[in-house]
C-alpha cells in the first residue's frame, strides 16, 4: 500500500469523525457574540460623539449663539461708567449725582461720546456732553471735551471751553487701552503707578474693570488679557491647500521615491487659543512605483505568438479625510497629529508587452494605462504628524510625515505576502480664506 | 481561486461547481446566512450547530487540549460571523469556513511562537525529495479517529502541524511555508519525519507494554 492510499484512509477516518453537539459550547460562542456586538457598539458611539459634539459646536458657534461680545457697544441706551474713588466728590460736584463713593460720569453712546478717565492726581474725562457747571472733586484733575475742558485742584473742578478732545497724562503711563467700534472712539484708563486708584471701578458698558494698584506683573496680565478679548472671536476657519506628496509604498523592493501633487479645502475649529481640531477633503497623488503582476499568454494563430504582460502601478489617486488636533505652540509654530482616511480613486499604471512569434510588436512595447484596482484595496488610513509656520497672516508653511496603517496591496493578486503601506513626506502651503 | 469571467458559460460552472459541492454533508442555505448577516441571533445559532462537527474536527487535528479547542473553535466561529458579509457564494461555504479556522489555528500559533522552538530537522540525506522517497508499510490500519488524534497530537508540534496542514487540508509546501514561515525544504522535511514517526506510532499502537512516551520515541 503506497502512502496515498494511506493517507487517503487516515484522512477518511478523520473527516467521518462526528462530533455530537453541546449546548454550553454555544453559550459561550453566544457571550462572545454579544460581546462583540456591544464593542461594536461602543466603537460606533466614541466614533459619532466626536462628530456631532464637532457639528454641534460648529452651529453653536457659527451661528453666534455661542460669541461673547467684548466690544463696547457704540450704540443703543444711555451708558454708565461707575468710578469709586475714597474722597466723595458728592458735595463738589453741584447738580451731579454721586451716591457714596461712586463717581458716576453718564453719556449718550453716540458718534461724539467718548469719554476719557485718568485716575489718581490727574484725572481727564472727555465727553461731548458734559454741561459747563459740572465740577469734579479730585486734587489736580482735568476733563477735556471736545467743546470744555475742565480742570480741578484740590476739591475744586473748572470747566472751561476746549475746542477739541484730549486727554492730559501728565506724564503718566497708560496700561490699559481699548479700542472699540467707530461710534466709540477711544476709551482710555490711565493711573498714576505710585497712587492708590479706584478701589473698586466697574463698567456697565462691559469694559473691563480696573483692579486696584496694577503693578508691572498685573499690567501685563491684564494687557493680554484684554487684549485677547479685544480681538472678535475666531472660531470657525476655512481654508485651501496645495503641496507635493514625496511618497514611495514600502515593501516593494523597487519603490522609489517620487513627488506627486495634493490640494485640499481645509476646516478647523478653534476650541481655545492653544488647541484646533481640523477636517476636510484632499486630492492626492501618490507615488505606487514597483508593485507589478505578470501575464503569460499564447495565441495559436497562423503559428504561435507568445507574449508576456507586465502590469505595474505607478500612480495611486486618493480621496483623503484627514481628522487632525493642532496645537498652537506659539504664534508662529504649530502642531499637528491625526488620521488620516484615504479612498482610492483610481490607479495609473504601466502595460509593458514583450511578445515573440509571428504577431509580435516591437520589443519592449510599452503603454499607459488605468484602473487595474483588483490589484489594490480601497481603503488606507494613515497616521500623520508635522508642523506648520505661519509665514504671513494668513499665509502657513507646513510639513507632514504619513505612515499607512493598513496594507493596501491585494496579496492574492500580486501572490505575495508582503505589507505593502504608503509612506510620504507631505510639503504644502496653506492659504485661510475665511476666519468667522 | 477560479475565475470564471462573466456571461452564460460563468453561470453553467457555478452551477456545475455546486453541483460539485453538494456532495458534503453540511447544508447552509442562503436564507440563513442572510440573517446571520442581519445579526440574527437564532440563525447564528443555527450555523453554529451546522458548523460544528466539522469545525471541532479540524480543531481537534491541532490541538490536544480540549479548552483549546473550544478556544480556537469559538475564535473562528467569530471570524466566520464577523466576515460573512465578505463570502463570496461562490467557493463552497465548507471551503471558506475550512480556511478561516486554519489560519485562526495558524494566527494562534503564531501568537505563541512556539513552533520555532520546536523544529526538529530530519537527516534528509540520500533523499531529494522526501515526500517521494517515503514508503508506508504494509501494516492494517485499525484505528479509530480519536486514535489518531492521539497519534498526531503526539508527534513534533511542527511536525504535526505540517502532516495536517499538507495530508489532510491539502496545502502545497510554499503555502505551508507562507504561513508557518519556514522554508519550502524545512516544510517537506518536517513532513518526511512525520511520516516516519507517525508509521512508527501505527505499527506499535496495539502493543500494551508501550507507553505514551516510548510510543512517541
Amino acid at each position: 500500500m503506497n502512502w496515498q492510499n494511506k493517507e487517503g484512509d487516515i484522512k477518511q477516518i478523520l473527516e467521518n469523525r462526528e462530533f455530537a453537539f453541546n449546548p454550553r459550547d454555544w453559550e459561550v460562542a453566544e457571550k462572545l457574540l454579544l460581546l462583540r456586538k456591544k464593542r461594536r457598539k461602543k466603537r460606533r458611539f466614541f466614533i459619532v460623539l466626536p462628530v456631532v459634539l464637532l457639528m454641534a459646536l460648529g452651529i453653536y458657534y457659527g451661528t453666534g449663539s455661542g460669541r461673547v461680545d467684548n466690544s463696547v457697544a457704540a450704540s443703543g441706551p444711555e451708558k454708565t461708567i461707575e468710578i469709586n474713588t475714597e474722597k466723595s466728590a458728592e458735595k463738589n460736584i453741584p447738580g451731579k449725582e454721586m451716591p457714596g463713593n461712586q463717581h458716576r460720569v453718564s453719556h449718550q453712546a453716540d458718534n461724539t461720546a467718548v469719554p476719557s478717565i485718568v485716575h489718581g492726581e490727574n484725572k481727564n474725562i472727555t465727553d461731548n456732553n458734559r454741561k459747563p457747571d459740572n465740577k469734579l472733586a479730585e486734587k489736580n484733575n482735568s476733563i477735556t471735551t471736545k467743546n470744555e475742558t475742565i480742570t480741578g485742584q484740590g476739591d475744586a473742578l473748572s470747566i472751561a471751553p476746549g475746542k477739541k478732545a484730549e486727554v492730559k497724562e501728565n506724564n503718566i503711563p497708560a496700561y490699559y487701552e481699548e479700542k472699540k467700534n467707530d461710534t466709540v472712539e477711544e476709551l482710555q484708563v490711565v493711573v498714576n503707578p505710585g497712587e492708590s486708584p479706584a478701589a473698586d471701578t466697574k463698567d456697565t458698558m462691559g469694559s473691563p474693570a480696573v483692579a486696584a494698584e496694577p503693578g508691572p506683573e498685573q499690567e501685563e496680565k491684564i494687557t493680554k488679557k484684554d487684549k485677547e478679548k479685544a480681538e472678535p472671536v475666531v472660531r470657525n476657519k476655512i481654508g485651501v491647500t496645495a503641496g507635493g506628496n514625496y511618497s514611495r509604498l514600502l515593501s516593494v523592493q523597487r519603490g522609489k521615491f517620487a513627488v506627486l501633487p495634493y490640494f485640499a479645502v481645509n476646516y478647523g475649529f478653534v476650541f481655545n487659543s492653544n488647541w484646533q481640531v481640523g477636517t476636510g477633503v484632499a486630492y492626492s497623488v501618490l507615488n505606487g512605483g514597483g508593485l507589478q503582476k505578470r501575464y503569460s499568454v499564447s495565441r495559436h494563430t497562423f503559428g504561435e505568438t507568445h507574449t508576456e504582460l507586465t502590469i505595474q502601478t505607478t500612480r495611486l489617486h486618493y480621496l483623503e479625510m484627514p481628522v487632525t488636533a493642532r496645537y498652537n505652540f506659539n504664534d508662529k509654530l504649530f502642531f499637528i497629529g491625526g488620521i488620516n482616511a484615504g479612498y482610492l480613486l483610481g490607479i495609473k499604471g504601466s502595460v509593458d508587452e514583450n511578445s515573440t512569434g509571428v504577431f509580435a510588436k516591437e520589443p519592449g512595447y510599452s503603454k499607459q494605462a488605468s484602473d487595474y484596482r483588483g490589484g489594490l484595496k480601497p481603503w488606507d488610513l494613515q497616521v500623520q504628524i508635522g508642523a506648520e509656520m505661519r509665514y504671513k497672516k494668513q499665509f502657513y508653511l507646513g510639513g507632514l510625515i504619513s505612515g499607512g496603517m493598513l496594507d493596501i496591496g491585494n496579496n492574492r493578486y500580486y501572490n505575495n505576502t508582503a505589507f505593502e503601506r504608503n509612506l510620504r513626506l507631505q510639503l504644502y502651503i496653506r492659504y485661510e480664506l475665511w476666519n468667522f | 481561486m477560479l475565475n470564471f469571467g462573466a456571461g452564460p458559460l460563468r453561470a453553467l460552472l457555478l452551477q456545475f461547481k455546486r453541483k460539485i459541492c453538494n456532495h458534503l454533508p453540511m447544508q447552509v442555505s442562503q436564507e440563513l446566512l442572510k440573517r446571520c448577516i442581519k445579526e440574527d441571533m437564532r440563525a447564528q445559532s443555527e450555523l453554529y450547530r451546522l458548523c460544528y462537527s466539522f469545525m471541532l474536527r479540524i480543531c481537534y487535528r491541532y490541538y490536544s487540549s480540549k479548552d483549546d479547542v473550544l478556544t480556537v473553535h469559538n475564535e473562528s466561529f467569530l471570524k466566520v460571523i464577523t466576515n460573512l458579509k465578505k463570502y463570496d457564494n461562490v467557493t463552497p461555504i465548507e471551503v471558506w469556513i475550512r480556511k478561516i479556522t486554519v489560519n485562526t489555528i495558524i494566527d494562534s500559533f503564531r501568537r505563541t511562537k512556539k513552533l520555532k522552538e520546536t523544529i526538529e530537522y530530519a537527516d534528509m540525506s540520500g533523499t531529494d525529495h522526501p515526500e517521494d522517497g517515503f514508503e508506508w508499510a504494509d501494516i492494517e490500519l485499525k484505528l479509530e479517529a480519536d486514535d489518531i488524534y492521539k497519534l498526531i497530537h503526539l508527534l513534533p508540534p511542527m511536525c504535526s502541524k505540517v502532516f495536517n496542514l499538507y495530508v489532510i487540508d491539502g496545502y502545497t509546501h510554499k503555502e505551508i511555508g507562507d504561513m508557518m514561515g519556514i522554508s519550502e525544504g524545512t516544510s517537506k522535511s518536517q513532513l518526511f519525519e512525520a511520516r516516519k514517526k507517525l508509521q512508527a506510532m501505527i505499527k506499535n499502537y496495539h502493543t500494551p507494554k508501550l507507553t505514551r512516551n516510548e510510543l512517541a520515541k
